[in-house]
């Protein structure tokens, strides 16, 4: 009743675990039966029928056991029932404890069946995770849930053979699964109803009958079951023809088997997978186990080897193979001789022999010193690195033996680029330079060998509160002239820097020079687009008179000069060209040698760029009619009535007496600063905002004679000295360089230009460092104006 | 009609065209014109091809085999990306009778392949009987028409050879061919060690350098480790084969001659028992030439006639060398600025500065010492350690060598072992008292240094001090400070070997006193008593530390000038006008000359700030050592040791 029951409740079960998607084709196999079951009426329980009466159904019976197991109880009467139920018990007997035990259980049993046609499904609780238990109303879980910890685990799996065997189960715990396998009764498959007429069921093994149990009718039966407790749970075994008490475990794996469920309650479906056997492969193809055949020798192979054996061993094979063996011999090319022994006269190709391989240094070594083993930093650059860029074509590494050296894998690699180098690769022979580096550098007379020079700094002017565009000796050489931007024009003492007068001139002073007459005491300067002619020091004396006659003589017809302000009168200032003025600002004035010609400069200025005054006249003319360019500075021939006229790209000479070009100096620079002329008038310096001081030897050509590209910024202002082998170069850098330049008298000789000292003493201010430079006329004194105010007299 | 005149028109165009193209490259009398300039000299890889009629394949074969290499014509007429030869290379390579063969073997591959196809046997058996074949002594002779050339050349065929002696026989080497090439250099080795002429040595991890004067050639090669090179993909193994095919014929030839001179018969038989357990070099029954003789094992012979012959020849070539470095050095300027100028251009200078060294060994007893370096050593090898690379390296300095093995000379309990050369952590069972347990370093860093290094540094188990390369003696503006140290202890030990292995007793004896103390004590000890000697022994050792801050100064150059700031620094005012001369001379330096000037300072740069970054690393491990050392000691006895660190 219980049993059938069940059953009809395993059904959802097992329809619920097929939801789950694992159930396994017998078990879908099986569930067909239940079905018609569920749909009648489950419980009858006034029908105290036993269901488990066990038949061999079929051999393999094993098969939906429990399915099987349940027809077979429905299907036959109990009518044997109580006789097998008494011979359970006695065989039982010698394992009391045991039936106890089962007693103990079948009682629970029916308490639980009692419990559980009262109450509803209290016990029924989460242990379960199937939805199976919704369904069953009855306390039979319970039972399920209380044997399960007391069963062993082997018991249960000794129930799953269709034959149940109680009988063991009832006589002895441990037992063997071949013992469990083999039926006792070894009638085999033969119709068990061909025994019913014998007392015995069987032969065992030695060939003894197996006697069955006593017979019940259904008197018996009947009796049994209301007498003996476990009665619902006895079942007949018709092999052997004995009543077998089902235990727990029984009961349970029956159970289990019905909810198509696994029959071992341990058994996990759901492993974690196992890939270790496959590591290169995704998925084993089979996991069958391997085959025979390749253990076994093969006969086919065998066969073959035999058959090559005796090949070998026939005389016709023993000759090809000598055969062969000649042949080769014949093919092999002897080298086993002298090749060099006589003298080789042909003519042979030259060619040049490939270079070598480079050495190992120590980082290639297998323990190199612990400095050449890379830091992780630099392990990681050299990661980063391109393989062309790197020093190396392999990584340092330190191995505390020799015998952990691993094989050096790319090695065959780079011989083989090796030789493909060799065949590939132009080869060139190219000359090394084999020089000294510092024999590049010229070797030139020592500095100390060519003083005297400028060497250091003696006295600063310090007053003007501007730049300084320019200095200017006296022909004396006592005094100083300074233009500034602060409008002044200040005249300094030599001796001891300081300063006599101050001259303001109303505007923005760019450039003052003394006059070169000794005799008169006479300065021109630009202020804005005019010039103007001053007597600097307003002291008494002959020099001052001539002056003074001079200034005060009448002007020509044809002067265009006027007389300046009253201001400018107080301060000394004579003339000012006024009616021809520059059109631009002028920021240049240069006297001839004798004091009565002088020229302004205004870049700007177009066609009246450069105007030529005279003194004494006081006349002004523009000496071109068409501008070449933009005029930067301007030259007289120290003796010659040549004058020159340097534009931003070219230095043009021109013949003032004759009206014409002379010459076109090229010096190859982007923008000219200035210029200067040697006092032998047949070399010239010019200096250029693209960095470079040229000198230009006229004698020789119209191309520079040396240029250098010694300064860092754009060079500002070049000077010669009057009397001695010297020149400076004044630049943006804020130093001053100065050159022993020697002019040789004889024609053969070339200029000698030795650098001599650079002078470092002014600084940068707006990017502007020295503006100006001027020799003292006799003494190898360099004074220099700059851009922060401040003007240097060195000394030697 | 008009359609007729119209086509006839076009017809006429057309010729015209055609007779343009075909007097395009012709004169004014129909003759070809002469191609002037590149065009005329050089030819491209695809014009030569086409005019030998050959293939590619074969057109590579024959360059490597006669050493034909492509040039860089100045002006490219075929485009940058072309391989451009000389013609009359092509011209010579058109008369090569190679080609002939090569041409035959292509037919009759044609003729093998036509009758397997046609399952004609017997025809194919027939041909390949007469399969051509070529021989390539009368191209080794045209491309090394003297010995010395040869030599000069031998480099690369001893590093390949020897490279494929390792290969692991595949279906792109055969095993043939890997026999022959171990072969080959199993005689070369032979020579070598025979002749002791074995000069350097060097572990590397590419594989093991070995340096060799033969015929007055320094001959350089690398053999791999002793394990069986896998053959991989990634190379072409017909350039490589047909590079080899020149090179075994091209050793075949040295080793000849070499064998020759010596008055051997070549080839050398081999004792094929002795081989098969594991004898290298001891296998080989050399024999005079004539007469029978003995079994060459370790024979340390007199020079026979022909070495002396082979004297002679070195002194020629030594000589010439003499006159090149006398006329080198008149040529120069002052010796001080000769030697910057060397340093500052490299590989040249370098190559110079190695014959002269060359040179200086073989004028000095160095070389002698060498030759008998291992005279009075008897060693042994672990079979863990490259037998047969230790087998040629004592051979070649005068030992006696045994192994793990039946034909071993001596077993490994002979009581005159000297020395047992061993790779394992620590010694199996009770150390021999009579005998010295060395790593296999020990042997490579007795070679380079000319001398026994005492072996308490290269026990077993021990990090063996730092080996360093024997072909680049600061040649990167950087010494180690191991090689300084060594020049320092040679210079405090008078350099004899004498005095080392002195050294190396005494370490000995106290090291027997205090054996328990561990290998890190041992070393300790060992460096403070070393720094007590240098205390006791004041001037001498001053002197000595002197000559070798020398020797450092010669080894390192410029680098060590540089390294020298502090006297430098007091100098500095003396220097300073000196500085400004330079700088006012640079002033009129052409453009031309301070680009290269500025050329040349960069290079020096680069490898002094390569060199210094290596200073700086090694001050900072010296220092993290020192530390960990004085922590160590203030650690462990705080009170009776000083530290000295």
């Amino acid at each position: 009743m219980r049993l059938r029951s069940r059953a009809a409740a395993a059904t959802p079960a097992a329809a619920s675990v097929a939801e789950e998607g694992a159930p396994s084709a017998r078990e879908t196999r099986s569930r067909r039966k239940p079905v018609p079951e569920a749909v009648a009426p489950a419980a009858d329980e006034a029908a105290p029928a036993e269901a488990g009466e066990v038949r061999p159904a079929s051999a393999g019976g094993e098969e939906g056991a429990g399915g099987e197991a349940e027809q077979s109880g429905e299907d036959e009467e109990g009518e044997e029932e109580a006789g097998e139920e008494e011979a359970g018990e006695e065989e039982g007997e010698d394992s009391e404890d045991e039936l106890e035990y089962y007693r103990e259980d079948g009682e629970e049993d029916q308490e639980d069946e009692e419990d559980s046609d009262d109450e509803t499904d209290d016990e029924e609780d989460g242990e379960h995770n199937d939805d199976e238990a919704e369904a069953n109303g009855e306390g039979a879980e319970a039972v399920n849930e209380k044997a399960d910890p007391d069963v062993p685990h082997d018991q249960a799996a000794e129930a799953e053979t269709g034959e149940a065997g109680g009988e063991e189960d009832a006589k002895a715990e441990p037992e063997t699964d071949s013992e469990d396998e083999m039926p006792i009764n070894t009638i085999g498959n033969v119709p068990i109803e061909w025994y019913d007429d014998f007392d015995h069921v069987g032969y065992d093994l030695e060939g003894r009958k197996i006697l069955r149990g006593a017979r019940k009718d259904e008197l018996d039966a009947l009796i049994d079951r209301f007498d003996n407790p476990d009665a619902a749970r006895t079942i007949h075994d018709y092999v052997h023809g004995v009543d077998v008490v089902l235990s727990d475990a029984d009961l349970q794996l029956i159970r289990r088997i019905q909810k198509r469920r696994y029959p071992d309650p341990n058994m996990n479906p759901y492993t974690e997978m196992v890939i270790s056997e496959y590591k290169d492969k995704m998925h084993p193809l089979s996991a069958a186990p391997p085959r025979k055949a390749p253990f076994v020798p093969s006969k086919h192979e065998a066969k073959q080897v035999m058959r090559m054996v005796m090949a070998m061993r026939s005389e016709s094979y023993q000759k090809s193979v000598a055969n062969r063996k000649k042949q080769e011999e014949k093919d092999k090319p002897n080298y086993t001789y002298l090749l060099w022994d006589e003298p080789h006269d042909e003519k042979h190709h030259k060619r040049l022999p490939a270079p070598k391989m480079p050495l190992p240094g120590n980082a290639e070594s297998y323990n190199p010193p612990p400095e050449y083993l890379f830091t992780p930093e630099e392990k990681a650059a050299w990661d980063r690195m391109d393989p062309s860029d790197r020093p190396y074509n392999f990584t340092p590494q330190s191995y505390d033996a020799l015998r952990k050296v691993p094989l050096y894998e790319p090695l065959i690699k780079e011989r083989f680029e090796r030789c493909l180098d060799l065949y590939l690769c132009p080869r060139e022979q190219k000359q090394r330079l084999n020089i000294d580096p510092e024999s590049l550098i010229p070797a030139l007379p020592k500095p100390p060998e060519l003083r005297p020079y400028p060497e250091r700094l003696s006295t600063r002017f310090v007053g003007h509160t501007g730049r300084v565009y320019a200095v200017s000796v006296s022909p004396s050489g006592e005094w100083l002239l300074s233009a500034s931007a602060d409008g002044t024009v200040r005249l300094w003492e030599v001796a001891n820097g300081h300063c006599a007068r101050k001259l303001e001139l109303g505007g923005e002073v760019r450039c003052v020079a003394w006059c070169p007459n000794g005799e008169l005491d006479l300065a021109a300067a630009t202020v804005g687009q005019h010039m103007v002619v001053f007597i600097p020091q307003s002291t008494v004396g002959d020099r001052h008179d001539r002056t003074r006659a001079l200034m005060d003589a009448a002007a020509s017809s044809e002067s265009a000069w006027a007389r300046p302000s009253a201001e400018l009168r107080a301060q000394g200032v004579e003339w000012q060209e006024r009616c021809v003025a520059h059109t631009k600002t002028a920021t240049r004035v240069v006297w001839h040698h004798k004091g009565d010609y002088l020229a302004s400069v205004a870049p700007d200025g177009a066609s009246k760029a450069v105007l030529l005054h005279q003194v004494s006249k006081r006349t002004s003319g523009s000496p071109f009619s068409k501008s070449k360019g933009r005029i930067e500075s301007v030259a007289f021939h120290p003796t010659k009535p040549h004058f020159f006229v340097a534009t931003q790209r070219h230095i043009r000479v021109y013949n003032l007496v004759k009206q014409e070009l002379l010459k076109k100096l090229n010096p190859s620079v982007k923008w000219i600063s200035s210029i200067d002329v040697h006092a032998g008038g047949d070399n010239v310096i010019c200096g250029s905002y693209d960095r470079r001081v040229i000198w230009f030897d006229m004698d020789l050509s119209t191309s520079p004679y040396k240029m250098m590209r010694s300064h860092q910024l754009a060079v500002r202002d070049v000077v010669y000295h009057p009397r001695l082998p010297l020149f400076a170069s004044a630049a943006d850098d804020a130093h001053i360089h100065i050159y022993h330049g020697r002019v040789y008298a004889d024609l053969l000789s070339n200029p000698l230009i030795v650098p001599v000292k650079i002078l470092r003493g002014h600084k940068v201010t707006d990017h502007i460092g020295v503006l100006s430079i001027a020799f003292h006329p006799t003494l190898p004194w360099l004074f220099s104006a700059a851009a922060d105010g401040v003007i240097h007299l060195y000394t030697d | 009609m008009g359609k007729n005149a119209t086509h006839r028109e076009k017809k006429d165009a057309k010729r015209a065209i055609k007779d343009k193209k075909k007097f395009k490259n012709k004169n004014s009398i129909g003759k070809a014109k002469k191609k002037t300039g590149s065009a005329g000299r050089y030819i491209t890889r695809t014009q030569a091809v086409n005019r030998l009629q050959v293939t590619l394949k074969d057109f590579r074969r024959l360059c490597i085999l006669k050493g034909i290499y492509p040039r860089e014509p100045k002006k490219k007429f075929k485009g940058s990306n072309t391989t451009y030869y000389f013609a009359k290379d092509i011209l010579f390579l058109s008369h090569e009778p190679l080609l002939q063969k090569f041409r035959e073997q292509k037919a009759f591959l044609k003729k093998i392949r036509r009758a397997c196809g046609r399952h004609e046997k017997k025809l194919a058996k027939r041909l390949d009987a007469r399969r051509p074949v070529y021989k390539l002594d009368s191209l080794i002779r045209e491309r090394y028409p003297t010995f010395s050339d040869a030599l000069q050349d031998l480099d690369d065929a001893l590093c390949l050879t020897f490279l494929f002696a390792s290969l692991a026989s595949s279906k792109f080497v055969p095993g043939s061919r890997i026999q022959n090439c171990k072969r080959l250099q199993r005689e070369f080795h032979s020579y070598v060690a025979r002749t002791r002429s074995l000069r350097k040595v060097f572990i590397s991890i590419k594989g093991i350098y070995y340096q060799a004067e033969v015929g007055g050639c320094t001959l350089t090669w690398v053999e791999p480790h002793a394990f069986a090179q896998q053959p991989t993909m990634s190379v072409d193994y017909r350039v490589m084969l047909s590079f080899l095919e020149l090179y075994e014929a091209l050793l075949t030839f040295v080793n000849f001659k070499l064998y020759h001179e010596l008055g051997l018969a070549y080839p050398p038989e081999i004792d094929s028992a002795r081989d098969a357990s594991g004898a290298f070099l001891s296998a080989m029954l050399l024999k005079e030439a004539e007469p029978l003789a003995a079994p060459s094992l370790a024979l340390p012979a007199p020079r026979p006639m022909a070495a002396a012959r082979l004297s002679e020849a070195e002194a020629a070539s030594l000589k010439r060398k003499i006159e090149q470095i006398d006329a080198a050095a008149e040529g120069g300027q002052a010796e001080e600025a000769a030697e910057e100028a060397r340093e500052a251009e490299g590989e040249e200078a370098a190559a110079t500065a190695e014959e002269a060294a060359m040179l200086d060994e073989a004028q000095s007893p160095e070389v002698a010492a060498l030759r008998s370096l291992f005279a009075k050593c008897v060693i042994f090898c672990g079979r863990e350690t490259p037998v047969a690379s230790l087998e040629l390296l004592v051979l070649a300095c005068g030992g006696r060598v045994g192994w793990e093995g039946e034909v071993s000379p001596f077993g490994a309990e002979d009581p005159t072992i000297t020395h047992q050369v061993m790779d394992r952590p620590q010694i199996p069972g009770t150390p021999v008292a009579s005998r010295e347990y060395v790593q296999p370093q020990w042997v490579f860093d007795c070679i380079n240094a000319r001398s026994l290094l005492p072996p308490q540094r290269y026990k077993p188990g021990v990090k063996c001090p730092a080996h360093l390369s024997p072909f680049q003696d600061g040649a990167e503006g950087y010494v180690p400070l191991e090689r300084v140290r060594q020049a320092m202890m040679e210079a405090a030990g008078g350099g004899g070997a004498e005095g080392q292995v002195q050294e190396g007793e005494n370490d000995d004896a106290e090291e027997d006193d205090e054996d328990e103390d561990g290998e890190e004590d041992e070393e300790d000890e060992e460096d403070e008593e070393n720094e007590d000697e240098e205390d006791d022994e004041g001037e001498d050792v001053e002197d000595a530390r002197e000559y070798a801050k020398e020797l450092k100064a010669e080894l390192a150059g410029k680098a060590y000038s540089a390294r020298k700031t502090k006297p430098a620094a007091q100098a500095a005012t003396k220097a300073s006008p000196a500085k400004e001369e330079k700088e006012l001379a640079m002033m009129m330096m052409p453009r031309k000359k301070r680009r290269l000037y500025d050329m040349m300072q960069h290079g020096i740069k680069k490898k002094e700030s390569a060199a210094d970054v290596l200073r700086k690393k090694r001050e900072r491990i010296e220092e993290e050592v020192s530390k960990a050392k004085g922590q160590w000691r203030a650690g462990k006895k705080p009170p009776k040791k000083p530290k000295k660190a």
